[in-house]
C-alpha cells in the first residue's frame, strides 16, 4: 500500500493492483486466521460464554436486570402507596386508598408530619421490599450455575437504595467466585442506575407536606409557575385533601393524602 | 329563726351534696379523655378517650396535644443536612432540634447553581444534587443565600456558558466552572458547532425542550442544544456559531411569551408561552417537533394567564344570601388548563380572590384565589354589645331588621352563611345544632293593645300581623344558614318557618296576608340564583385573605356554649325594647296578642326526581353531599370511598308510611297505650286510668317504618295545615314535648281550653306519601287534664344564671331569668319572707299556653350584687288573672327558693408577658413562645395573644387550671414586635389586657472579647455573650474543634507560662467563630 497525491493534492490509499489471486486468497486465509485467534484469545481472557458454557447472560447482567424489575416494581408501589410500599395509615377515596402523610383528627390544628425523613424512609423501603427477592435473583443464579456443574463461592450482600436526581441508584456488591475445573471467575459490583423522576417528585411533596402542617395550605399554583415540569391536582374529599404529583415528562404520579385543619362539617 | 336558719343550712347542704352528685361523674366523664400520643385510629397525638389510645402509647390526662411534651413538634434532620423538617421527636429517626420552624443556618434556602440549570434548595441538597451531576468538588461555590424563590428560577445562566470540549473529542454546552470540574477545554460563548472548534457536531433543524428552561432550543447534530429556535436562521451559519442571549433571540419583546408560534422558540411561561412536544397537541411548527405552548386559559370568554387563579360562585354571595347546595370553588389556570377545587362542601371554606390591577394598562394585571375557612360561627356568636366588632369583620356584617317603630334591632350575622350536614352522624346532635342556629332567628311580637272608644285596638307592633313582619324575619333566618324559606341551587323553594299565634289571639286577616308569597320568591330569592362577576370576596392582599379565614377561640367557645346552652328556641330577646312591653300582659281588659315567626332548617323539596342532575353539571362541577342532599328528600350520594360519588334517589315503593305510637311511659304519672285493635288509636292516662296531673310534661314518641316527617294538629286539618311534629326532619322516630296547662285557668281567663284533646297526626314519606292513608284517618291520641281548681303553687323549673354561678368582680347587679311550671307573678328579696311581704317584683311577660321554653313560663328581674357572697329568696305566685276576682284562689310559694351568686374577691391580672427583650437568632427567623402568666380570679383563665391589635386575638394552649398560658412555636422575622394580651376568668367573664414588646436580632457576629486579665498564671477572658472558647500555642489557623476548651458561658480561664503566646478563638451559640482568632494574648 501506498499513498499518493491525488489531482486535488490530497492523499489517498490505494492497493497495488498487480498483485495476483492467490496472492490475494493467501492474504483472506491469514487475516481469517488472524480473526478467529483473536477471537479465541479475547473469549480466554474474558472468560464468560466458554466458563458457562450454555447457562444465560452473564451474571452480572443476569443480577442487575432481575434486580431492576424487583426494584422498579417497588418503586410502582411506593408511587401508588404515597412513599410506603404498604399503606401503614390512609384513607380511602374513590375505591382507592391513599396514604396520609400529614394527619391531624383533631379539628382546627394543623397536622403533624408523619414521615419527617419521607427520602431515607423510602429507600429503606425499597431496600427492605426488595431485599430478599433480590438474594432470591443469587440463589436463582446460584442454582443455576451449581446444575451446571460449576462451583460456586459467595460472599456477604452489600445492598443500598440512593434516590438522587433523576434516577434511583442501586449499589450492590457481592463477592461471587465461579469456578470450574481450573477456570475460575469473579464478580464482585452489581451496581445499576433506574432513570426515574422520584427524587423531585418527593422533594416536591416534602415541600406541600412541610406547608400543610405549619400553614394549612400549599400554593400549588405558584410552586407549578415555578416548577413547571410537574402537575400538581388537589381534591377536597370532607376534611381531607388527596394530592397527586405528575411528573409531565415522563407521566408517572405520586399520591399522598393530608388532614390538617380540619373543620367540622356543617354547624 | 334558729330552726329557720339550720333549715337553710340543711337546705344548702342538699343542694351541695345535689352539686356533687351531678358535677363529679360528669367532670370524670370530661377528664377520662386526654392527649394520646398513638391513636388507635392512626396518626398521631389527638385528643381522644384514654381507651382509644393504642397500648403502650403516651397519654396525658386532661389536656390538649399542645401542652405535652411528647407531642412537642422539634426540626428533624438527616445526616447530610438536605431534609429540614418540622416533626415530633418519636417520628424522627435521626437528628431533632426542639425549633419547629427550623430555624437553623443549614436549612435556609437559597439558589444552587447546577450548571446550566438552577433549583432553590439548602446547601446540603445543593451537595447532593451537585454531586449527582457528577460535577464540581468544590460543592459550595454553586449556592447561593439570600435569593427569593423566584429570583433563582428565573436566574438566565446561558449568559456564563460556552461551549466544552473533552479529551475524547466531544462537546457539550458548559459554565466554565462545570467544564474546569470536568477537566475539559471551555470556550466561552460559543456553541459547539462553532466551525472554528471543529468539534464534528453540525447544525440541524430538530428541536429540542430544556429541563428547567422555558424555550425550544435547536439540536445540533451531537445531541446538544443550541441557540433558541428561530424558523428563519436555521441556515444562518452566524446562528451556529455563537451562543445568542434570550433578550437577542426572536421574540424577545412578545406580550405573550411566544405561546402558540410556530417560527419563534422564545417561550416564556410567566408571559404565556413554554416548550412542549408539538405532536401530542397536534401542532406543527416550521421546524422540528416542539413549540411555545400557549399557557393562557380562556373561560367563558375571558383570559386568564398561567399561573392565575379566580373563584367562581354559584349565584349571589354575601350579605347572607349564599343558596341552600350552592359552594364557592376555585379555579385554577395552569399550562393551558383550567381546574376546578371545591373549597369546601357545606360553605366550610369560602373563596376569596385578590386582584392586582396594572396602572400602565388600566386593567386587570393578575388574579389569585385562596379557599378560607369560613367563620360564619364567629358572627352569630358576636353579641349586640360587639356590632363594631362584627362590622370590621370581612366575614360578618351587621343586619339591621324594622318591623315597626318599636320593634327595630341590629344583629351581627354571617356574610357567608355556612350549610347543615343535616344527615351528618350521629343525626340527631347536627339536626338540634341546626335547629339551635336557625333558632336564634325566632323572635316573638307583642301586639300592643289597648282601650280606644271603648274599643280593643292594636296600639303597637301591629306590622306583626302582617306580611312586613314574616319578610323581615325570614331575611334575617335566611342569614343564619340554611333556614326558613329558602331557594336551592336549582331553583326549588321550601317553606321552612311557621307562624304561631296565641290561642284566641289569631288575627282576622287571612293567612295569606301574613305567609309569604310567589311575590318573594320571586322578587327576592329567584334573583339570588344570578351570579353576578363583580360579586367576589376581595382579599387586598395575603394577609387579609388569611384573616378571613381566621376563627377567633373565644367566638368559637361561645358558639359552642350558645348551641348547648338554653338559647335554643328562645331566639332573639327584645322585649325590652318593645316600650309597652315592661306591662304584665294577661288579666286586662284588652290583652296583648303575640305572634312568634319561628325560624326552622332548611328541607329540600320532595323525592328525588332531580337528584341525577348533581351528576350531569353542565361545567362539570364534580357532586358533592351537600349538592345531592339538597336537590331532594329522596336523593342520597353514593359512598365516596368506594364510588365515585354518585347523586342516585332511593326506590320508591309508592307505600305511605306506616305510623305508631310508642306505648309506655310518657311522663312522671302518664302512660300511653293503645286503645282497640287499628294500631292507630291511642289514650294518655294516668297510672291508675285518670287524666294527667295539670302543669306536668309528657314526651309523646312515635315512628315510622321509613324515613318521614310528621305533622300533628288538634283538630283534623289537612296535612299541610297541620304543626311539624317533633324536629321537623326526615327520620324513623319523631317525639313531641308538650306541657300540660291547667284548662281551668284558661277557662277561668275567658279562653277556650279544653280538659279534654285529641293529638291528630299524619307522617309524610320522603316521597310525599302519607300516612296513614285516607282525609278523615289519623294516628290519633286522646289525652285528658285533671280539671280540678287549681291548688298548686308554681314550681321552679330553671334559673339564667344558673345557682352558684360567678359573676365579674366589677359587677354591681345582674340580670336573671327565672322559669316556673305555669304562668306565675314571682319576687325576689334579700329576706326569707313571705310572697306578699317580698319587694322585689320580677316582670313576668309570659302569656298562658305559650310559654318561652316548654313547659317554663318566664319571669325576669335586675338583682343587685354586693360583696363575695349573695343569696336571694324568691317566690312565685300563680293565677294572676285572679287577682281582683278571686285572690284567695292564688297559690303562692310557702318556701324561698334560695338563689346564690358570687364574686371572686381579686380581679383577674396579668402578672407576666415573655418575651419582654431582644432574641438573638443564627437566620433571619426565630422561634418565639409567647408565655403569659395571670392571678386573681377564678380558678380557671384562659389568655389570647395577637402580634396585630386586640381585634384579632389568637387563643393559646391552656393547661387546666394552671394560670400560666403559652403559645409555642411562633415563626417570626427579624424586627421588633409589639404584643397585645388578653386573658379571660372563666367563672366569672372578667377580662384583663396587657401589652409588652421584643425585639428579634439576627446575630451573624462572632463573641467578642470584653476584657482580658492575668491574675498570677491565671489568664481570664471575658466575652460579650455565652461562647465556648478554645486557644493553641501555635497559631490561629486551626479548626475550632481542634482547640483546647477553655469553657463556656462568659468568663473562661487558662493556666498560662509567661511569654507564651495563646491563640484564643470563640463560638456563640449559633456557631458564630471567626476565621482567625478571637484574641491573642502574650502570658506575662
Amino acid at each position: 500500500m501506498v499513498d499518493k497525491m491525488n489531482e486535488g493534492g490530497q492523499y489517498k490509499h490505494q492497493f497495488i493492483s498487480d498483485i495476483g489471486i492467490r496472492g490475494q486468497i493467501t492474504i483472506y486465509v491469514i487475516v481469517g486466521i488472524v480473526i478467529v485467534v483473536g477471537i479465541v484469545i479475547s473469549l480466554y481472557l474474558v472468560g464468560g460464554p466458554r466458563l458457562l458454557g450454555s447457562t444465560r447472560s452473564s451474571p452480572d447482567i443476569f443480577i442487575q436486570s432481575c434486580a431492576r424489575e424487583v426494584v422498579q416494581d417497588s418503586l410502582e408501589k411506593i408511587y401508588r402507596n404515597g412513599g410506603e410500599t404498604e399503606i401503614s395509615f390512609g384513607m380511602k377515596f374513590n375505591n382507592i386508598e391513599y396514604n396520609y402523610l400529614c394527619h391531624n383528627w383533631d379539628y382546627y390544628l394543623a397536622c403533624y408530619n408523619l414521615h419527617p425523613l419521607l427520602e431515607k424512609q423510602i429507600e429503606n423501603e425499597i431496600r427492605e421490599d426488595t431485599r430478599d427477592i433480590i438474594q432470591g435473583c443469587f440463589d436463582e443464579l446460584i442454582e443455576d450455575l451449581e446444575d451446571k456443574g460449576f462451583k460456586v463461592v459467595v460472599g456477604a450482600t452489600s445492598y443500598s437504595v440512593d434516590l438522587l436526581p433523576g434516577s434511583v441508584d442501586i449499589k450492590l456488591k457481592r463477592d461471587l467466585k465461579i469456578t470450574k475445573s481450573d477456570s475460575s471467575q469473579t464478580y464482585s459490583e452489581f451496581d445499576l442506575r433506574i432513570i426515574d423522576p422520584i427524587y423531585r417528585l418527593v422533594k416536591t411533596t416534602e415541600r406541600i407536606v412541610n406547608s400543610e402542617s405549619s400553614t394549612c395550605r400549599f400554593d400549588r399554583n405558584e410552586y407549578m409557575l415555578f416548577y413547571p415540569d410537574y402537575d400538581i391536582d388537589v381534591i377536597n374529599y370532607e376534611n381531607n385533601k388527596i394530592y397527586i404529583i405528575r411528573d409531565r415528562l415522563s407521566g408517572k404520579e405520586f399520591k399522598f393524602a393530608v388532614r390538617t385543619c380540619a373543620i367540622p362539617l356543617g354547624v | 329563726m334558729k330552726l329557720e336558719n339550720e333549715m337553710k343550712n340543711i337546705g344548702r347542704l342538699i343542694v351541695i351534696i345535689c352539686f356533687l352528685f351531678l358535677i363529679v361523674p360528669l367532670v370524670n366523664a370530661l377528664g377520662s379523655s386526654g392527649c394520646c400520643e398513638l391513636p388507635e385510629g392512626g396518626g398521631v397525638c389527638s385528643v381522644i378517650e384514654q381507651s382509644s389510645c393504642a397500648e403502650g402509647s403516651e397519654f396525658s390526662k386532661g389536656v390538649g396535644c399542645e401542652e405535652t411534651t411528647f407531642c412537642q413538634e422539634g426540626c428533624c434532620f438527616d445526616d447530610d443536612e438536605t431534609t429540614f423538617k418540622e416533626s415530633l421527636e418519636s417520628l424522627c429517626s435521626l437528628n431533632w432540634e426542639p425549633d419547629a420552624n427550623c430555624n437553623l443556618p443549614a436549612a435556609e434556602f437559597g439558589c444552587c447553581y447546577l450548571g446550566s440549570t438552577v433549583i432553590y434548595s439548602n446547601k446540603g441538597t445543593c451537595v447532593v444534587e451537585t454531586k449527582a451531576r457528577g460535577l464540581a468538588d468544590n460543592l459550595y461555590t454553586g449556592w447561593e443565600n439570600e435569593v427569593s424563590e423566584l429570583e433563582c428560577v428565573t436566574r438566565d445562566l446561558s449568559k456564563d456558558e460556552g461551549s466544552c470540549i473533552f479529551s475524547d473529542g466531544e462537546c457539550e454546552i458548559k459554565t466554565e466552572e462545570d467544564c474546569f470540574d470536568l477537566r475539559g477545554k471551555f470556550t466561552k460563548g460559543y456553541l459547539c458547532t462553532a466551525e472554528g472548534l471543529n468539534t464534528g457536531c453540525e447544525p440541524t433543524t430538530d428541536t429540542t425542550c430544556v429541563s428547567g428552561k422555558d424555550e425550544v432550543y435547536f439540536l445540533d447534530s451531537c445531541g446538544n442544544p443550541a441557540n433558541i429556535y428561530d424558523a428563519s436562521k436555521v441556515n444562518d451559519r452566524d446562528y451556529w456559531e455563537k451562543i445568542v442571549l434570550l433578550e437577542d433571540s426572536c421574540g424577545a419583546d412578545n406580550s405573550s411569551g411566544n405561546g402558540e408560534s410556530l417560527t419563534c422558540g422564545n417561550c416564556n411561561r410567566f408571559r404565556g408561552g413554554l416548550c412542549r412536544d408539538a405532536l401530542s397537541d397536534g401542532v406543527e411548527p416550521d421546524l422540528g417537533n416542539n413549540y411555545c405552548k400557549s399557557t393562557e386559559c380562556i373561560v367563558d370568554g375571558e383570559i386568564y394567564e398561567d399561573g392565575e387563579s379566580w373563584c367562581d360562585y354559584e349565584g349571589k354571595i354575601g350579605e347572607g344570601d349564599d343558596i341552600v347546595g350552592s359552594l364557592h370553588r376555585r379555579i385554577s389556570c395552569n399550562q393551558g388548563v383550567s381546574k376546578i377545587e371545591d373549597c369546601g362542601d357545606f360553605r366550610t371554606k369560602i373563596c376569596v380572590q385578590k386582584t392586582t390591577f396594572d396602572p400602565e394598562v388600566e386593567g386587570v394585571a393578575f388574579r389569585e384565589a385562596e379557599c378560607v375557612k369560613n367563620i360564619a360561627d364567629d358572627c352569630i356568636a358576636y353579641g349586640t354589645d360587639e356590632l363594631d366588632k362584627c362590622r370590621e369583620s370581612k366575614s360578618c356584617f351587621v343586619k339591621h331588621v324594622e318591623i315597626s317603630e318599636f320593634l327595630n334591632f341590629d344583629v351581627c350575622v354571617p356574610q357567608y352563611p355556612k350549610g347543615f350536614n343535616l344527615r351528618a352522624k350521629p343525626e340527631h346532635e347536627e339536626k338540634t345544632k341546626a335547629e339551635s342556629v336557625c333558632g336564634l332567628a325566632t323572635l316573638r311580637c307583642n301586639v300592643i293593645r289597648g282601650k280606644f272608644n271603648l274599643q280593643c285596638k292594636d296600639l303597637a307592633n301591629n306590622e306583626c300581623l302582617t306580611e312586613k313582619f314574616t319578610r323581615e324575619m325570614n331575611d334575617l333566618c335566611r342569614s343564619m344558614g340554611d333556614c326558613g324559606l329558602e331557594i336551592s341551587y336549582v331553583d326549588e323553594v321550601t317553606k321552612n318557618y311557621e307562624i304561631i299565634y296565641q290561642k284566641n289571639h289569631k288575627p282576622s286577616r287571612i293567612w295569606d296576608e301574613i305567609n309569604l308569597g310567589e311575590e318573594y320568591i320571586e322578587n327576592i330569592l329567584r334573583p339570588l340564583l344570578v351570579y353576578k362577576k363583580d360579586q367576589i370576596v376581595r382579599a387586598e392582599d395575603k394577609e387579609v385573605s388569611l384573616e378571613l379565614g381566621r376563627s377567633s377561640a373565644r367566638l368559637r367557645d361561645k358558639f359552642e356554649d350558645m348551641l348547648s346552652g338554653g338559647l335554643k328556641f328562645i331566639g332573639i330577646d327584645l322585649r325590652a325594647r318593645d316600650s309597652y312591653g315592661k306591662k304584665i300582659s294577661g288579666g286586662g281588659s284588652c290583652p296583648n296578642k303575640r305572634v312568634t315567626y319561628k325560624c326552622q332548617p332548611w328541607n329540600p323539596p320532595t323525592g328525588g326526581e332531580r337528584c341525577e342532575e348533581c351528576n350531569k353539571d353542565p361545567l362539570n362541577k364534580p357532586c358533592t353531599e351537600y349538592r345531592c342532599n339538597s336537590l331532594g328528600r329522596a336523593c342520597f350520594i353514593t359512598d365516596r370511598e368506594t364510588t365515585d360519588g354518585e347523586c342516585l334517589f332511593y326506590e320508591d315503593d309508592g307505600i305511605a308510611p306506616i305510623v305508631r305510637a310508642v306505648e309506655g311511659k310518657i311522663g312522671e304519672n302518664a302512660f300511653l297505650n293503645s286503645t282497640g285493635n287499628t294500631g292507630k288509636t291511642f289514650e294518655i292516662t294516668s297510672a291508675s286510668g285518670a287524666c294527667l296531673d295539670t302543669d306536668s310534661d309528657i314526651v309523646i314518641s312515635i315512628t315510622t317504618n321509613e324515613r318521614s316527617l310528621c305533622r300533628y294538629s288538634l283538630e283534623k286539618d289537612t296535612y299541610d295545615d297541620m304543626t311539624k311534629f317533633g324536629s321537623g326532619f326526615d327520620s324513623f322516630e319523631h317525639s313531641l314535648e308538650r306541657h300540660l296547662d291547667n284548662p281551668s285557668n284558661g277557662v277561668s281567663q275567658g279562653l277556650d281550653f279544653s280538659k279534654e284533646f285529641n293529638f291528630y297526626i299524619k307522617c309524610e314519606d320522603i316521597f310525599g306519601h302519607i300516612g296513614p292513608v285516607g282525609i278523615d284517618n289519623f294516628l290519633t291520641i286522646d289525652l285528658c287534664i285533671d280539671e280540678g281548681d287549681d291548688t298548686g303553687a308554681p314550681a321552679f323549673r330553671s334559673v339564667n344564671p344558673s345557682n352558684e354561678t360567678v359573676l365579674g368582680f366589677d359587677a354591681n347587679e345582674t340580670n336573671i331569668k327565672y322559669f316556673t311550671n305555669e304562668l306565675a307573678i314571682c319576687k325576689w328579696d334579700k329576706e326569707d319572707v313571705d310572697f306578699e311581704k317580698m319587694e322585689n317584683l320580677m316582670t313576668c311577660e309570659d302569656i298562658f299556653g305559650q310559654p318561652t321554653l316548654p313547659g317554663q313560663y318566664l319571669c325576669e328581674g335586675t338583682l343587685p350584687v354586693n360583696g363575695t357572697d349573695n343569696y336571694y329568696y324568691i317566690r312565685c305566685i300563680d293565677q294572676l288573672w285572679l287577682e281582683d276576682i278571686e285572690p284567695e284562689s292564688r297559690n303562692a310559694n310557702k318556701e324561698s327558693h334560695i338563689y346564690y351568686l358570687t364574686k371572686p374577691s381579686e380581679k383577674i391580672s396579668i402578672e407576666y408577658i415573655k418575651p419582654f427583650t431582644e432574641i438573638f437568632t443564627p437566620v433571619d427567623k426565630a422561634t418565639v413562645n409567647i408565655i403569659i402568666g395571670t392571678k386573681g380570679g377564678g380558678d380557671i383563665h384562659k389568655c389570647s395573644y395577637s402580634l396585630s391589635g386586640f381585634d384579632n386575638l389568637h387563643a393559646t394552649n391552656e393547661v387546666g387550671n394552671s394560670k400560666t398560658h403559652t403559645k409555642s412555636g411562633i415563626n417570626l422575622y427579624t424586627g421588633i414586635y409589639h404584643v397585645y394580651v388578653e386573658c379571660i376568668d372563666v367563672n366569672s367573664g372578667d377580662t384583663v389586657q396587657g401589652e409588652t414588646e421584643f425585639t428579634i436580632t439576627k446575630d451573624t457576629t462572632s463573641p467578642q472579647i470584653a476584657r482580658v486579665f492575668q491574675e498570677d498564671t491565671t489568664l481570664t477572658v471575658i466575652t460579650n455573650e455565652d461562647a465556648i472558647c478554645k486557644y493553641t500555642t501555635t497559631s490561629c489557623r486551626y479548626n475550632f474543634e481542634d482547640g483546647i476548651d477553655i469553657g463556656s458561658f462568659r468568663t473562661h480561664t487558662i493556666t498560662v507560662t509567661r511569654g507564651d503566646k495563646y491563640y484564643i478563638k470563640c463560638k456563640d451559640e449559633f456557631e458564630n467563630v471567626p476565621s482567625a482568632c478571637s484574641i491573642i494574648v502574650r502570658a506575662v
